[in-house]
């Protein structure tokens, strides 16, 4: 893939170019300048991206803070504080060069220098950091305008990540200061950032309020003037205000299956799945691998038989959860629907647990303990039940542990302490970041969404190691193929239907951002004609 | 909080044992209507707790029907909560849950309450100072959220949501048992009982205690309804027992669905209610056939 | 009786120690702590990066050494940091106490004023219709959950009939101009206030009816009677004067526990106050702001305790200063 985007875009292109290919998914008139875009937050600890994954810091933190370049339809990566970038003839050397004139917020210009700081920053703080840019060596600083990155091996999703959301460019005169990056106090209190829009109420309790950034580094962008984050934190209220309109567009909406049909009822509100293709938000059943009876694959298979995610995604979900096939999710770039599949099977299950050695005896074959974290309950609550009840019919007792808060869950997995979990994780659209931690042996280890469950195959290994430098997208997506379907073949997991995540937002909303990081990326293109 | 009070007005010795006092406490409870009612709803919802689950053997955690089904449109007479479980099924077994519970936090308060309350009161002096320094420690504490913090570090099992709740609301019982035992412990008849060489137990136990037990008894009865409030509180909050249908369970379960399903949290939210009620019922009438003093004023 | 209240203060000092270590320990004994929540709420971490979090939080130290830390800097009026919100304890409280004591002090007041006026009068007939109504009423508010009633509240006046908003404290675009912003939080108000107010005006009319129903057959009432004087008079200022000393007693006790009272009603409406940040810190572990909460709300119970006992004694003429 890297191979194929330097090849288009080693020549520069020119900013006006690169912007007019951004999506616009409803007909509009011409972009209208000015309006006030009303959205969510359902909470934040920080608005700083580089310390912190996820939606909920990612969403303001992408229009607060700048990137080297942006992600478009079909992974196009496309400049943006990046006018351009060459890449050497070994993979080995990339350099950037910079657009002129691009301040920070406070008004100090952003130079080479702050890009080093805030690359050296992400790889050292950021939770992937060290997936993302582990073999990232020296980088110079020749010109202000002028970075270059030496790499010690090839890293074909580089190019991917150096969006804002994964690394913000930060000013160096603010967070440089020695104090720890993490809980640095700058994160919250007066802001200083990179990107089209600034901070100007934060009160986490209530709201957040970005407006306008006049000295924004692209003429004429953005077109909002103020983007409004109401705290709504209550997944009923927000389908109400949802209804009546009084959110304009709510990204990671949090509404549930069941609440479909009461948007699409509702007028000028539209509902799209769209955005959120490179987050890949899969979920899972993980079993401890190391200990009797999920050591046993015989058994995997019968409870992968006797689980019936179609039911699960058909009637649970009302149908709007697409099931998963394997540790990629469906919108990847490499995704492969070539794997194993086990057809849902109560008899065959039975009759496979019986061969296992798991005879039914005293009325019960065996029991186990499955962990239901807290933080995603609208997908794992039902998964469980559903797997409890659905185990009880073949004599396979388990017991719900719901952990209340995040910090037992956490500590019950990462410390293998656990005999089966529900989990689930983020793809992002290079598997390096979300995929390969789950399944390397090296990555064995007391951190959670690691290698947790102990599996260990050599073949995967070396998929894994020659997947992570393959420049050649084809060549590159086979290798992937390959590892979906050993995965599924070996059951690590049992994959249970992918998030259901959707964007709601009304008529008014122009050039929504639908690429692949959806509302992720910046929105400097969207605009309201109201 | 209940509103039973120490019956200081009393300074007669108990009524010599003519009638038993609990079938003068029957009899006068009998004829309070209200009082009656409650206890035949009661009775009944008990005894559908009891029964109920083997006459009507659908399995409350399998799902059965189309989610949100509404009441009356199945052979789910109640309808379907949001994962397509039987409604009906669920107050069924929910209300056994429940109500060992209640029973259990309110077991657990009364002996906590009487035992230190009775230290206290019977013994006076610094045994009484540290114990109403105790009471007033778990007064200070703030109920609901203790009780929280405990369920959440010490996980949510039956067992340890009753011993949360019983841990935060002994301290009333205390005081009553406490300001019960005080003046009791001044009348002849247990000077008497002193004087010809009783030991403390006995005293404690044998003597003042029966004496002490009638408003005990009330709160007691109360203290079960209160019990199950608090656990229907807990359980609201996603501190329930993920492997026993609750009530309360039921109702934060469906709370977010009410816009579709409003049946989802109104019938357990009616178990609840009627279940209390009753409770409430009984020991008022309790508290009026036993207290002699509103006997009086009736 | 210097000596006395020296020693109330020292009594209370000591209380308010016992609750901060008590909860100390016990919070950081449980499994599980708040790095590694940190840690889930951003997206994972190196071991590393956890055994740094870890020291920088003081973690690692043992657990006499913490609790000491925590009592000198509480002492020194600082209730910590949260690391969840990245602010200091004691201004995250101060943010939030305010929408909770607007939504108890108005349940409350009105429940106690409403209350009271139905207890006194029905106590006076016992057999009317208002009298048969405050019990029923009262026994109703005693047996339903309050999140339920809030519920009920919410299917009746925010869907059936939508006049008022399902929850929060303001509207998502915030009305311009102070006169229509209190509009807009008092029309958020209504629901919350009304859901805690009809539990608390449950407990009020009924105790202030049993209240008055006993003062009114004392004998000093009788007496007054007796002498001949207007019934009105005995009984606004005879009576009522004591028939209100209970009401008080608990309204402070109340008042102390508005943190737990306002847990389940704030989750309902999800009002921005102490309740649901409490609520927060326990889902996340926050270990800081739960710790200070607790402690915070220790105060206020004493604090109301020793208030109560000065009103108390304002209006109960036979208390004597010990």
């Amino acid at each position: 893939m890297f191979q194929r985007l330097s090849r288009t875009f080693l020549g520069a292109l020119p900013v006006a170019l690169a912007l007019s290919v951004g999506a616009a998914p409803v007909a509009h008139a011409e972009p209208k300048a000015g309006g006030t875009l009303t959205t969510f937050t359902s909470g934040y600890r920080t608005l700083n991206p580089a310390v912190q994954s996820g939606a909920s810091t990612g969403s303001p933190g992408s229009q607060i803070f700048a990137g080297l370049v942006t992600v478009g339809q079909d992974y196009k990566i496309q400049p943006y504080l990046a006018k351009d970038w060459e890449v050497s003839a070994d993979q080995l050397t990339v350099t950037f060069n910079l657009v002129s004139g691009a301040k920070f917020h406070d008004g100090a210009p952003i130079t080479g220098e702050d890009v080093k700081f805030s690359l050296e920053t992400v790889k050292a703080n950021h939770p992937f950091g060290a997936a993302m840019f582990g073999n990232v060596g020296e980088i110079d600083v020749p010109s202000p305008e002028t970075v270059v990155i030496h790499l010690n091996q090839p890293v074909p999703g580089l190019l991917l990540s150096m969006q804002p959301l994964l690394m913000p460019i930060l000013p160096k005169h603010v967070y440089g200061d020695g104090q720890d990056i993490k809980t640095h106090p700058r994160n919250m209190e007066n802001v200083v950032g990179s990107g089209p829009f600034k901070v100007e109420e934060n009160n986490p309790a209530e709201r957040l309020v970005l407006v306008k950034n006049e000295d924004f580094f692209i003429e004429g962008r953005p077109y909002l003037d103020k983007i409004v984050y109401p705290m709504v934190k209550d997944p009923l209220t927000r389908v109400l205000m949802l209804e009546k309109g009084e959110i304009d567009f709510a990204p990671f909406s949090g509404i549930r299956p069941t609440d479909v049909a009461r948007i699409e009822r509702a007028e000028g509100v539209n509902l799209t799945t769209d955005g959120y293709d490179a987050i890949g938000y899969v979920h899972y059943f993980e079993m401890n691998l190391r200990n009797e009876p999920f050591s046993n694959r015989e058994v995997r298979e019968a409870l992968a038989h006797a689980i019936d995610t179609g039911f699960l995604s058909k009637v649970i979900f009302g149908g709007k959860a697409v099931p998963g096939t394997g540790p990629l999710h469906t919108g990847n770039p490499f995704y492969s629907a070539d794997v194993p599949m086990y057809e849902p099977d109560m008899d065959k299950a039975a009759a496979m647990l019986d061969a296992a050695g798991y005879p039914v005896k005293d009325g019960v074959r065996f029991s186990f303990v499955l962990d239901v974290p807290s933080w995603a309950p609208q997908a794992h609550v039902p998964m469980a039940e559903y797997i409890q009840a659905q185990l009880e019919k073949l004599n396979i007792k388990v017991e719900l542990r719901k952990a209340p808060d995040f910090g037992t869950w956490v500590q019950r997995i990462s410390s293998w302490d656990y005999e089966a979990t529900m989990n689930g994780s983020f793809n992002y659209p290079d598997p390096t970041i979300g995929v390969h931690r789950h399944f390397d042996c090296d990555n064995i280890k007391n951190v959670i969404w690691a290698n947790t469950e102990g599996y260990c195959n050599p073949e995967v290994d070396k998929l894994l190691d020659a997947a992570a430098v393959e420049v050649d997208f084809d060549k590159r997506k086979a290798l992937y193929a390959e590892l979906q379907k050993t995965i599924q073949q070996d059951l690590v997991f049992i994959y249970m239907p992918q998030d259901f995540s959707a964007t709601v937002y009304s008529d008014a909303v122009g050039n929504m951002p639908d690429t692949p990081f959806g509302a992720l990326a910046p929105m400097y293109d969207t605009y309201l004609d109201k | 909080m209940t509103l039973v009070e120490p019956s200081r007005a009393r300074t007669a010795p108990p009524p010599p044992k003519a009638v038993s006092p609990g079938r003068q406490v029957w009899q006068m409870f009998r004829r309070n209507h209200s009082a009656m009612a409650g206890l035949f709803i009661l009775l009944a919802i008990i005894l559908i707790s009891l029964v109920g689950p083997s006459l009507y053997t659908v399995n409350p955690r399998e799902m059965v029907w189309m989610p949100l089904t509404p009441p009356g449109q199945s052979e789910y007479v109640l309808g379907t909560d949001y994962l397509g479980r039987d409604l009906l099924a669920g107050l069924i077994n929910g209300g056994r849950v429940t109500i060992t519970i209640g029973v259990f936090a309110a077991v657990l308060t009364v002996l906590i309450g009487v035992t230190v309350g009775a230290m206290a009161g019977f013994f006076g002096g610094r045994v009484d100072n540290l114990l109403m320094r105790v009471t007033e420690f778990f007064q200070v504490l703030p109920n609901l959220l203790f009780a929280m913090v405990v369920v959440m570090l010490f996980g949510p099992t039956l067992v340890n949501i009753s011993v949360a709740i019983g841990i935060v609301s002994w301290t009333s019982t205390a005081r009553l048992t406490r300001a019960e035992f005080l003046r009791i412990r001044e009348m002849d008849y247990v000077k008497a009982e002193r004087s010809i060489g009783a030991g403390n137990a006995r005293l404690i136990w044998k003597v003042i205690l029966p004496n002490a037990a009638p408003p005990l008894i009330v709160v007691a009865a109360l203290s079960i309804g209160s019990a199950i409030l608090f656990e229907a509180g807990l359980s609201f909050l996603g501190l329930s027992d993920p492997n026993a249908m609750s009530w309360g369970r039921m109702i934060g379960d469906n709370r977010p669905y009410i816009l579709d399903s409003s049946w989802g949290v109104t019938f357990p939210g009616l178990a609840i209610f009627l279940t209390v009620l009753a409770i409430s019922l009984v020991g008022d009438g309790l508290n009026d056939a036993i207290n002699p003093k509103l006997r009086q004023r009736q | 009786m210097i000596k006395g209240t020296l020693g109330k203060t020292a009594n209370t000092v000591i209380l308010l120690i016992a609750v901060l270590v008590l909860n100390f320990a016990m919070i950081h004994v449980a499994p599980g702590d708040p790095v590694e929540a940190l840690v889930g709420e951003m997206g994972g971490a190196t071991t590393e990066q956890i055994a740094e979090l870890r020291a920088q939080f003081g973690l690692d130290q043992p657990l006499y050494v913490q609790i000491g830390k925590y009592l000198w800097n509480v002492a020194q009026g600082d209730l910590g940091y949260s690391y969840y919100y990245d602010q200091p304890v004691t201004s995250l409280i101060l943010d939030r106490i305010g929408p909770t004591l607007l939504l108890v002090t108005t349940a409350l007041f009105s429940a106690i004023v409403i209350g009271t006026v139905l207890g006194v009068f029905s106590a006076q007939r016992r057999n009317s219709l208002l009298s048969h109504l405050v019990t029923v009423l009262s026994l109703a508010g005693f047996s339903a959950p309050v999140f339920w009633i809030g519920i009920m509240l919410i299917l009746l006046l925010s869907v059936a009939i939508p006049i008022l908003p399902i929850s929060g404290m303001t509207s998502s675009e915030v009305p311009e101009g102070t006169f229509w912003y209190i509009l807009d939080v008092a029309h958020h108000l209504v629901l919350p206030a009304l859901t805690l107010g009809l539990i608390y005006l449950a407990f009020y009319s009924r105790l202030s009816r049993a209240s008055m129903i006993e003062v009114l057959q004392t004998d000093y009432v009788r007496t007054a009677r007796a002498k001949g004087l207007p019934r009105r008079m005995v009984i606004y200022k005879h009576a009522l004067r004591n028939a209100v000393l209970p009401v008080v007693t608990f309204a402070g006790l109340q008042f102390g526990q508005v943190i737990s009272g306002a847990v389940l009603v704030e989750t309902v409406f999800a009002w921005p106050g102490l309740g649901t940040l409490a609520f927060d810190s326990i889902l996340r572990r926050d270990t800081t702001t739960l710790l200070g909460i607790l402690f915070f709300s220790a105060l206020m119970v004493v604090v109301m305790n020793i208030l109560t006992d000065i009103v108390y004694r304002r209006i109960d003429p036979r208390i004597k200063t010990a």
